[in-house]
């Protein structure tokens, strides 16, 4: 379950973080060049829309494609998010997450189907024809679907939104805030019921807690900073940028892909809001009017006088919150895609490899005689695991000699599987891997399992210790 | 799953490691198994980890992140009788180029591993010379489990 778990996890973030570098693109030319922005510049302000619109969905309808079907389905993929950018008026950033890898599917299945029966010489024509008017349907498919339901959930959004609020119950806006945000129907909820409230308390007030509400980069920034600690590889390397592009700028949008990729930190942001609603409550605090854009500058200038404490209170409290209840989703995904710091670590250890492979390969058989020696009620053997990158070549083969030469031996009720380096199983009792992953089977494996590296997977010596253990 | 006939070569022009995948994985291209980024993914795989496997014999095959370019499972096999220098000067004389998908490639996979172990039978592989002998030892001697 938890494998599965992490596999879709692991497709989410496939989807989003090989075009983090968009993102955060699109986040310095908003908070730059807005009229609100740091330096504004109404043609370049231009690029904003645009963008956000149809550059940042297409791309992620493309990965989404390409992960299911290569090229051949990131084509696709983009084509039938156009469906869904045209047919609604917001972003698409869910939308086209959703149809990318569906229309790659789609073509997939209909390659499988017509394999053997086009004609030679004909593939190219009807390769690319098929891709074509597959692509237009799921277009208007999309198209005529989308607009419908977008409709409806934002109005959904409204109408609960006021329900809520009507009945003073403002620290439970933030289960509908921070999803709205995510989904890019915030605006149904500000348009239809935060504007209106909030510019009859400033009239009466001098202040009102309906500008608080959505506009508070507490909890945006708390899954940042979780990203920034917890998080491995590009999450954790562009943290930084969309913090600065999120609380300095203003621009929130950054943090949605965090979301996108990981939707349980969703959780994280619901309580942040939460818990900075309560406090904002407590102190009574409130803005003269909508900080645009959500910057803490913003916040901070529209606050009114005397009114400091309880803004930054509840700033303060969403971001702490925010990022204590997001952290362990954010550890929990383990993004295999793009994992640098892993690919930089093997490549190293090739490189030690190829200075001294007779020494290492000793080395290794003594260490596993010590291990053997130390552990004197010698654990029961009874699952050995083969661990390489692909899971493709030489731990399937490295499988079948093992099985072969412990039957020869008499041992039986062993179990021998061979699986991906990053998802070694933790009952596993012996890892064998090549000589240049053992660095990382070992971080990545149980604390008690013995990890030996393997040099000749279909000779190896190592195998005959590893037998004598069993 | 069984060894392709169409799919077992005996060629001697190589130069060098890059030559060879580049060889193999365009049959993969060829014969349908793979997409055509499947041999950048190959070259990937050679250089962060290398797939030489045991004396003489070399695995290459794409990354992890390459499998979705895999449209179905293929092995093609190469016989270099002049050998190609692959990695810490040793020589590879055999070389099978693996597209691997679910778990369609596995017992072929096994199978060979088994050739390979057995002393005798790796050196009728070695000493085939046509490329029909090397077929039927491939085929001959899988199954002889």
């Amino acid at each position: 379950m938890r494998e599965q778990f992490q596999k879709f996890g692991g497709f989410l973030a496939g989807m989003v973080i090989p075009n983090v570098a968009a993102f955060i693109c699109w986040g310095f030319i908003t908070a730059c060049f807005i009229p609100t922005g740091w330096v504004p510049n109404e043609e370049l302000a231009k690029l904003v829309g645009p963008m956000i619109q149809y550059l940042l969905p297409l791309l992620i309808g493309f990965s989404g494609g390409r992960l299911v079907y290569g090229i051949r389905g990131g084509v696709m993929g983009a084509m039938a998010t156009m469906g869904v950018i045209v047919g609604s008026e917001i972003p698409m950033f869910l939308g086209a997450m959703i149809i990318g890898p569906f229309a790659a599917w789609i073509i997939k299945k209909w390659d499988n189907m017509i394999e053997d029966k086009i004609p030679t010489g004909f593939e190219m024509l009807v390769n690319n024809f098929s891709a074509g008017i597959l692509g237009m349907i799921l277009i208007m498919l999309a198209y005529s679907i989308i607009g419908p339901i977008v409709a409806s959930i934002a109005t959904f959004l409204g109408v609960v939104a006021k329900a809520i609020a009507e009945a003073k119950l403002l620290p439970l806006l933030a289960l509908l805030i921070e999803p709205g945000k995510v989904l890019f129907l915030n605006n149904a909820i500000n348009h239809g019921v935060f504007s209106p409230i909030g510019v009859a308390e400033v009239k009466e007030f001098g202040k009102s807690i309906f500008f608080l509400l959505e506009t508070n980069p507490g909890p945006g920034l708390g899954l940042l900073l979780a990203y920034w600690v917890f998080g491995k590889g590009m999450g954790k390397q562009s943290a930084p940028g969309a913090i600065i592009i999120h609380f300095l700028g203003g621009i929130h949008e950054i943090y949605f892909p965090y979301v996108l990729m990981n939707p349980l930190c969703i959780i994280g942001l619901i309580a942040g809001g939460l818990c900075a609603n309560f406090t904002f409550l407590l102190f009574n605090a409130g803005l003269v009017a909508t900080p645009s854009p959500g910057s803490i500058f913003a916040e901070l200038a529209m606050t009114p006088k005397g009114g400091f404490l309880g803004v930054m209170a509840g700033i303060v409290i969403g971001t702490v919150v925010s990022f204590l209840v997001s952290s362990p989703f954010v550890r929990a995904y383990s993004g295999n895609v793009d994992d640098k710091s892993g690919e930089d670590f093997a490549k190293a250890q090739q490189l030690v490899k190829t200075l001294k492979p007779a020494k290492v390969q000793e080395q290794a058989l003594d260490a596993a005689r010590n291990e053997a020696l130390a552990t004197n009620e010698a654990r029961l053997v009874k699952k050995i695991v083969f661990a390489c990158e692909a899971g493709m070549g030489s731990s399937v083969m490295a499988v079948a000699v093992l099985k072969k030469k412990l039957a020869h031996a008499g041992k039986t009720g062993i179990e021998v599987v061979h699986s991906p380096v990053n998802q070694i199983p933790e009952d596993a009792d012996i890892v064998l891997t090549a000589m240049g992953l053992v660095e990382r089977a070992r971080k990545i494996a149980a604390p008690a399992t013995r990890v030996y590296g393997v040099q000749d997977f279909i000779n190896s010596p190592v195998y005959d210790e590893v037998i004598s253990q069993c | 799953m069984r060894f392709d006939r169409n799919l077992v070569f005996i060629k001697n022009e190589f130069l060098n490691k890059e030559e060879v995948i580049e060889f193999l994985g365009g049959q993969l291209v060829q014969t349908g198994a793979v997409h055509p980024d499947y041999v950048q993914a190959m070259h990937k795989r050679e250089q962060d980890i290398g797939t030489y496997i045991t004396e003489g014999v070399a695995i290459p095959h794409g990354t992890e992140a390459s499998r979705s370019l895999v449209r179905k499972a293929a092995i093609v096999v190469v016989k270099i009788p002049c050998g190609v220098e692959w990695i810490n000067g040793n020589k590879v004389y055999l070389a099978f180029g693996i597209a691997g998908s679910e778990e369609e490639h596995v017992g072929l996979l096994g199978e060979l591993a088994t050739i390979l172990m057995d002393a005798d039978q790796k050196e009728q592989l070695m000493a085939a010379e046509s490329e029909d002998d090397l077929f039927t030892c491939l085929t001959n001697n899988s199954g002889k489990y």
